[in-house]
């Protein structure tokens, strides 16, 4: 009760408090936990973070300044891409985000594309997709999926499929070796499809798939 | 990687799974038009370009293929491969090029083979798990064809408007039809509505014919003209065709022909007809022949009439001939049947038998096989032949021996044998030769052999050996890239029973040949029992190389020079005419100065046809 008491006050006082980078309106309550640093909008809230053009609009949130943001059934946007997920964790040193579970990006080229987990490096404008990933525009599958959404540069992974509907083909490939690079194209519209990959897009969006492995938690 | 990820991969891959030969491609595109599966290690997407490259592969309405290279473009709506191969319906095929149009695949130029079979159309289309072709050539070891159109669909390939012909080159024997079936699965062809022509001109018009595509076609050509002695003419062989049978494959053909007709009357002159109807079919056969005849023997013609009667059907044979040296007519009814118990061959046998004796035979005769071994590149083979007759009423016949061979690889060849017998046999169809040989051959591209071998021949009417025949043969063979030439020496020394000098003949020939044209020397020469020279001649032949299938003639001189009167011995010309399909022959032969023993002064004419 006592600690309750010493939290009210502080509670008011950072209602509409800027931090650094994130700003932050909760949909209720906000705890902050002296011990550990962490605070929680148990309602939920918007979290926006300027520096990265990103916002977090979720059912339940925790955060500790200037490490991460912890979000549950949360929507996101950064710049271009919009993002749902059953747990979003928003790593600041790293600038990127962790998706898990039902997670649904949009990105400019490809719309409702679902996968069971998802990294999205902010800083890179990359999103790497893993597990049963899917979408209807176009219609694709993949075991994973590495999109460079500003270039509009993609990676899938096999087993992979493809499917074109004003091409009238459906593309697949199952040799885990060799990904399928798409590159679509913003102004037409159009999109180029290959498996000789380019040295260099190899080792620049290759490279992401190695930076997906789970952090420790702090 | 983790287990649920492993799941995943194994569960989409199942979806992906390919039978054909796309099955193994890294890309695999489906495309709806025409409905195709493309594949390849590498695949690209420009624009509306789609581009398989790298083993690339296709399969599309019951066909498989692999290609250089596959190309799909969305806006024209076209695709086209290069250097495609692949297979359909039990058939593999070739082209250089395949377009898709709408729903349908076109090859352009393919080449579609099955066994011996090559079919090549200006396009064929697949739709609908068929192959339609158009402007059809096809080609079996036996026959060459021609379509307008023709459909492939499972084991059946049928055409319209065919034209085939057993020709080399040229159609001027040809058989037409409306429509025809090949059934490759019974490898033969059914015309309907067919028309069988010589030089355009229509023979006949079966309306169902049948050919045996892989069969050799027997064309032997029925009519014979020749002079000798006498005119000579007649059809020998000639087919007479039953309903539903194969082309060139007749089963019964009859023979008439006359011999020795006309010309002055000599002694020993013979003038006969041959008659002779002839049935083969499965491992049947029947023949029923006579030959009336008669012989001038100085004062009178003296006659006969030759049987020539045979049925032979499995392990059962009757034969009724005539016997030129005993003149009279010879009958046997024999029973022999043949089994392979692995390394050993045994045929047992019983014959009743007027012929040279009249009575019974029983016996068996056969191989074992000893060895035959492989040592490396070493072979070596030992064979025991063997014979056994029995006679009632004679000693039994016992014949008997062995051969061994000795090979390594095509390098080398040695081999030696040596038969005996025991006892005499009483027919000719156990009389085996006792004899002795021994020879070599070794090299390649020059290659080198020599025999030796020693024979005991007897005579069955004399009941008796008559006499001893040894033989020594070398040969020089050197196969260049321009031609071959060939050496071969042969000596020949007979003996009596006693071991008295009978005489002999010696053979040096000199032989080459180049793009098909033949010449040949040589120089024959024989000695009597005294060892006096009997005959020396030099021989010189040459055989122009057939004309390509433009045609044209060709001329083959032959000429013989008798070294010990100085003489032309004889000389012999063959004029050959040769159109697209046929060859017609046109031959001359005369004897001079007759050399060998038997040879007879005279001159012979000689025409024959044969197909190319």
């Amino acid at each position: 009760m006592k600690r309750a008491g010493l939290l009210l006050p502080l509670l008011i006082l950072l209602a509409a408090a800027r931090f650094a980078a994130l700003s932050i309106e909760p949909y209720g309550d906000q705890v902050f936990d002296l011990a550990t640093g962490v605070t929680t909008l148990p309602q939920g809230g918007v979290i926006r973070d300027n520096a990265n053009d990103l916002s977090i609009d979720a059912e339940y949130v925790e955060y500790k300044e200037d490490v991460y943001v912890l979000a549950r059934k949360a929507k996101s946007e950064a710049g271009k891409v919009r993002f749902a997920a059953e747990q979003l964790r928003y790593e600041l040193p790293e600038d990127r985000v962790q998706l898990e579970g039902g997670v649904v990006l949009d990105t400019p080229q490809v719309k409702a594309l679902e996968a069971r987990s998802a990294w999205i490096f902010l800083g890179d404008g990359v999103a790497v997709l893993e597990g049963g990933v899917r979408a209807m525009s176009p219609e694709l599958e993949a075991q994973a999926m590495v999109s460079d959404y500003r270039t509009g540069e993609a990676l899938l992974l096999a087993p992979y499929r493809y499917r074109d509907a004003a091409l009238g083909v459906t593309l697949s490939g199952k040799n885990p070796e060799k990904p399928l690079y798409l590159k679509f194209d913003a102004e037409t519209g159009e999109v180029r499809a290959s498996s000789k990959l380019d040295p260099e897009v190899r080792r620049r969006l290759w490279a992401f798939l190695a930076r997906t492995e789970p952090k420790e938690a702090p | 990687m983790n287990p649920k990820r492993l799941l995943a991969l194994a569960a989409l891959a199942a979806g992906l799974a390919w039978a054909g030969p796309c099955a193994d491609a890294d890309v695999v595109l489906e495309v709806e038009r025409p409905p195709a599966v493309l594949g390849g290690a590498e695949f690209q997407l420009d624009g509306d370009v789609l581009t398989f490259s790298e083993g690339a592969c296709l399969e599309a309405d019951g066909a498989e293929m692999t290609a250089a290279r596959i190309v799909y473009d969305r806006a024209a709506g076209v695709l086209r491969a290069e250097a495609v191969a692949g297979g359909f319906a039990g058939w593999t095929f070739r082209a250089p090029r395949l377009v898709g149009e709408g729903e349908a695949l076109v090859l352009e130029q393919p080449v579609f083979e099955r066994g011996d079979a090559v079919v090549r159309a200006a396009r064929a289309r697949f739709e609908g798990g068929r192959a339609e072709l158009a402007t059809i050539e096809a080609r079996t070891p036996r026959y060459r064809f021609r379509a307008a159109a023709g459909r492939l669909a499972g084991e059946v390939f049928t055409a319209e408007e065919v034209r085939s012909t057993p020709c080399k080159c040229g159609n001027a024997l040809e058989l037409a039809a409306r429509r025809a079936a090949f059934r490759f699965e019974d490898e033969e062809l059914v015309l309907q509505q067919g028309t069988f022509r010589l030089y355009g001109a229509a023979l006949a018009q079966p309306e169902r014919l049948r050919l045996e595509l892989d069969q050799p076609l027997d064309l032997r050509f029925p009519l014979r003209l020749s002079y000798g002695a006498g005119w000579n003419f007649g059809v020998e062989g000639l087919p007479l065709p039953a309903p539903d049978e194969a082309f060139g494959r007749w089963s019964t053909r009859l023979t008439l022909l006359a011999e020795g007709v006309g010309g002055a009357p000599a002694p020993g002159k013979t003038e006969a007809v041959r008659f002779a109807v002839e049935h083969a079919s499965g491992g049947r056969r029947l023949r029923f022949g006579l030959r009336p005849a008669r012989t001038w023997d100085g004062t009178a013609w003296r006659r006969r009439v030759e049987p020539d009667v045979r049925l032979s059907d499995g392990p059962l044979d009757f034969r009724i001939g005539w016997s030129a040296t005993l003149n009279r007519s010879v009958a046997a009814f024999t029973l022999a049947r043949a089994y392979d118990l692995g390394g050993l061959r045994l045929r047992p046998f019983a014959r009743l038998a007027h012929e040279e004796q009249t009575g019974l035979a029983a016996g068996a005769d056969g191989r074992l096989l000893a060895a035959d071994r492989s040592f490396g590149g070493l072979k070596l083979r030992l064979e025991l032949p063997y014979l056994l007759a029995l006679y009632p009423d004679a000693a039994p016949y016992a014949w008997g021996g062995g051969r061994a061979e000795l090979r390594y690889r095509e390098g080398w060849r040695l081999w030696a044998e040596a038969y005996g017998v025991r006892g005499r046999p009483r027919y000719g169809y156990e009389a085996r030769t006792a004899r002795e040989g021994a020879g070599f051959e070794a090299g390649r591209t020059l290659r080198a052999s020599a025999s030796y071998r020693r024979a005991v021949r007897y005579d069955l009417a004399a009941g008796a050996v008559s006499r001893e025949e040894r033989s020594y043969a070398a040969g020089l063979n050197y196969d260049a890239a321009w031609g071959t030439l060939a050496a071969a020496w042969r000596r020949e020394q007979r003996r009596d029973s006693a071991g008295a000098p009978l005489g002999g003949d010696e053979r040096w020939t000199l032989a080459a040949t180049r793009a098909g044209n033949e010449a040949e020397l040589a120089w024959w020469r024989g000695w009597d029992a005294a060892g006096n020279p009997g005959y020396s001649e030099l021989r010189l032949a040459y055989r122009p190389a057939a004309p390509g299938c433009a045609g044209g003639w060709t001329l083959a001189p032959s000429l013989g020079w008798d070294l010990l009167r100085g003489r032309v011995s004889r000389a012999g010309l063959e004029l050959t005419l040769n159109d697209c399909c046929f060859a017609w022959t046109l031959g001359y032969q005369g004897v001079f100065l007759p050399q060998r023993p038997g040879e007879a002064a005279g001159h012979q004419v000689r025409f024959g046809v044969r197909l190319r």
